[in-house]
């Protein structure tokens, strides 16, 4: 639309749920008002096409010509004014593969053409006020054309056709194939499957020969703009690598995967001088994606073996020391029993985002001893070093106590971050944990494995928290009471259950449990050695 | 463990009768980070706002206290509104607040005696079992 400066955004194919969650949540982190500053506009659809339950990697997100050179800037050159980047600000966005800006855009290819004449993207970039006062004249800028088919090939004289279409804009500049001035996208987009790969594939299996049916249906929708996030393929990538979790020295079984450790920070809104809380820190990894973002970093956690890691070099401070990051706090104590250890619900944090214990790679566990009753004085020459008894803290509480510890201890506006394990029969909008005090803002869901997932769920601070409710606030935890908190809990269980039902279960559980003692036999033997020989080198 | 999280620390349980009393330190290896020398306008800016943000729910007694266990005499026993307002207050705050670590020691309660270990920088507040209550 004329009057209008469009940004077609392209998606990557993973996490496919939480796009759009993500993609709104850094618009708030950056002032951008949705809906104000900006709107998404329709995509176009192709007639042919079944669109009711398509998800589609593309959005259009467009915002005022008039503001763009003003209130919002998509130059790489720094003006030295207040102007929001749009190009920085949708970076940090984890699941953004590109970022263009969108020339024409129709329901095929004729339509984008069409789309391009009748508007003026050409003139604007001749005129080229939003490239900044940095930018190369008009006609001294280099370029190229690139072509994108999703999920289809086409060979270079079929590109080479496309790419002839846009001719008409006429470039006086020369064609340079290597990081020119402006790199030109077309984009031919088709139906794609939930793997990322067409629902009509232009070629068939091995042969690789050419389906007619399927190369003679119309695109679903033909876009061509201008690349900005200017590292072209690589923009992504090279975002991407500083957060990466293989550089880190000390790594555990239950380390949040990077990527996703990244869109959880994004949806915290954390930003460089917020606090940020995780109360089941592990081995750190959340809060070192926090502290990568400039928050100061707060952890705890009940298991001294975790926090102290595997030896002065191996451990959480020695992770936020590589990527020269001053230390996070941690302590160890039981965020069951937050209240005991911490002054009054004190609004201390901006965000809370936290991978609780959910029992399947890691139980959780809280104070109190095994079987109520039987709990011993400890001496005072143990106590220094000994490990008070846990008790198995049912994955229900858990929820129930990290809700009301959020809403205690967040500041208002700030957010909770967490992810949930879930079965298929979770329902979204009754199972989920709630607090009075907390507003849910979103839930992404994440396949696993056939019958697990995990859902990343979003909650903001709405009301101020009160003591005196505080029974009231755990009780009402779980709406359908027993019920969903059962989904939640024993999900250990249920999942050996199920596989317990697959066949081939029985062997593959006997050559575990071999493995399993043949380590163990190993490992004792290697000490008996090192302790004979050292036993040797003593007497000698 | 840093001085701000001594500060919101507190034994609650049942036998220090919801004491509001701060934990005393003593102090084994304290840690000092250096500020860096030359800081960009935004950290600096970042430490003066992150100070005046903390400054309201500080419990400012226990801080100076901590501190002094800590090896730092510097802080004043009041703030004024006006020490409140000052930078170069604020930056000092910021830096006794966030670069000052107790690597090893041990945090006391003054009710009871209990006492919570501090070792490599992590504070152990772990509760026996009969103390969950």
């Amino acid at each position: 639309m004329n009057g209008e400066y469009s940004l077609l955004i392209e998606f990557v194919h993973r996490h496919l749920d939480f796009h759009d969650a993500e993609l709104l949540s850094i618009l708030e982190l950056h002032g951008i008002n949705n809906g104000v500053d900006c709107h998404f506009r329709p995509l176009p659809v192709g007639v042919s096409a079944q669109t009711s339950e398509l998800r589609r990697p593309f959005k259009i997100l467009s915002f005022a010509s008039s503001a763009i050179g003003g209130q919002f800037s998509v130059s790489d050159g720094n003006d030295g004014e207040k102007a929001i980047n749009l190009v920085s600000a949708l970076a940090r966005c984890t699941l953004i593969r590109s970022v263009v800006e969108l020339w024409g855009a129709g329901t095929d290819m004729e339509a984008c053409v069409k789309a391009i004449q009748n508007g003026n993207s050409l003139q604007r970039h001749q005129v080229g006020k939003h490239l900044g006062s940095n930018a190369k004249k008009y006609e001294d800028r280099t370029w190229k054309i690139s072509v994108h088919t999703l999920g289809t090939t086409y060979t270079r004289e079929e590109q080479s056709d496309m790419r002839y279409k846009f001719s008409f804009l006429a470039f006086p500049g020369k064609v340079q194939m290597k990081e020119p001035d402006d790199e030109y996208l077309f984009i031919r987009e088709v139906e794609l499957d939930s793997q990322g790969g067409a629902v009509y594939p232009r070629h068939s299996g091995v042969n690789r020969e050419i389906i007619p049916e399927n190369d003679a249906r119309p695109p679903l929708a033909c876009y061509f703009g201008r690349v900005l996030g200017s590292m072209g393929r690589n923009w992504r990538s090279q975002r991407i690598e500083q957060y990466s979790l293989k550089k880190r020295s000390y790594l555990g079984p239950t380390s949040m995967d990077s990527e996703l450790s990244l869109i959880m920070t994004n949806l915290a809104l954390i930003k460089p001088g917020t606090v940020c809380f995780d109360p089941f820190v592990g081995t750190g990894s959340i809060l070192l994606t926090a502290a990568l973002r400039g928050a100061y970093t707060f952890g705890t956690d009940i298991d001294l073996r975790v926090l102290r890691g595997r030896s002065k070099t191996e451990n959480i401070y020695s992770n936020f020391r590589q990527y020269n990051l001053s230390p996070p706090e941690l302590v160890r104590c039981d965020n069951a029993i937050y209240r005991r250890h911490f002054r009054e619900h004190l609004p201390l944090f901006d965000s809370i985002v936290t991978d609780p214990p959910y029992g399947i790679r890691a139980g959780a566990r809280k104070s109190g001893a095994r079987k109520d009753g039987e709990v011993r004085p400890i001496l005072d020459e143990h106590r220094y070093d000994h490990v008070a008894q846990t008790k198995p803290y049912a994955v229900s509480d858990v929820m129930a106590d990290l809700l009301n510890v959020a809403a205690m201890t967040l500041k208002m506006g700030g957010r909770l971050v967490y992810v949930i394990p879930s079965m298929r029969d979770f329902n979204e909008d009754e199972d989920l944990p709630r607090h009075e005090c907390l507003l849910l803002v979103s839930v992404c869901y994440q396949p696993l494995q056939t019958e697990l997932g995990r859902r990343t769920v979003t909650m903001e601070k709405i009301g101020e928290y009160d003591e005196k409710k505080r029974s009231f606030y755990l009780q009402n935890t779980w709406v359908n009471g027993i019920e969903s908190a059962e989904k939640v809990a024993n999900i250990r269980q249920k999942l050996l259950e199920a596989a317990k039902k697959r066949p081939g279960y029985e062997e593959k559980a006997a050559i575990r449990k071999q493995k399993r003692k043949a380590t163990k036999d190993a490992k004792k033997k290697a000490k008996r050695e090192a302790q004979a020989s050292e036993q040797d080198g003593i007497g000698s | 463990m840093r001085l701000l999280t001594h500060n919101v620390l507190r034994n609650n349980t049942a036998a220090a009768a919801r004491s509001t009393a701060p934990l005393r330190i003593t102090a084994t290896e304290v840690r000092v980070d250096d500020p860096p020398s030359a800081p960009s306008d935004d950290a600096t800016r970042r430490e003066v706002a992150f100070a005046k943000h903390a400054l309201p729910i500080l419990d400012w007694d226990a801080l100076v206290q901590g501190a002094k266990a800590m090896g730092l005499d510097s802080l004043p026993p009041h703030v004024t509104p006006e020490l409140a307002e000052g930078e170069g207050f604020l930056r000092a705050l910021y830096h006794v607040l966030m670069n000052v670590h107790l690597v090893n020691g041990m945090l006391t309660c003054p009710e009871t005696g209990r006492e919570f270990p501090v070792t490599d920088g992590i504070c152990n507040m772990m509760l026996e079992e009969g103390e969950c209550e």
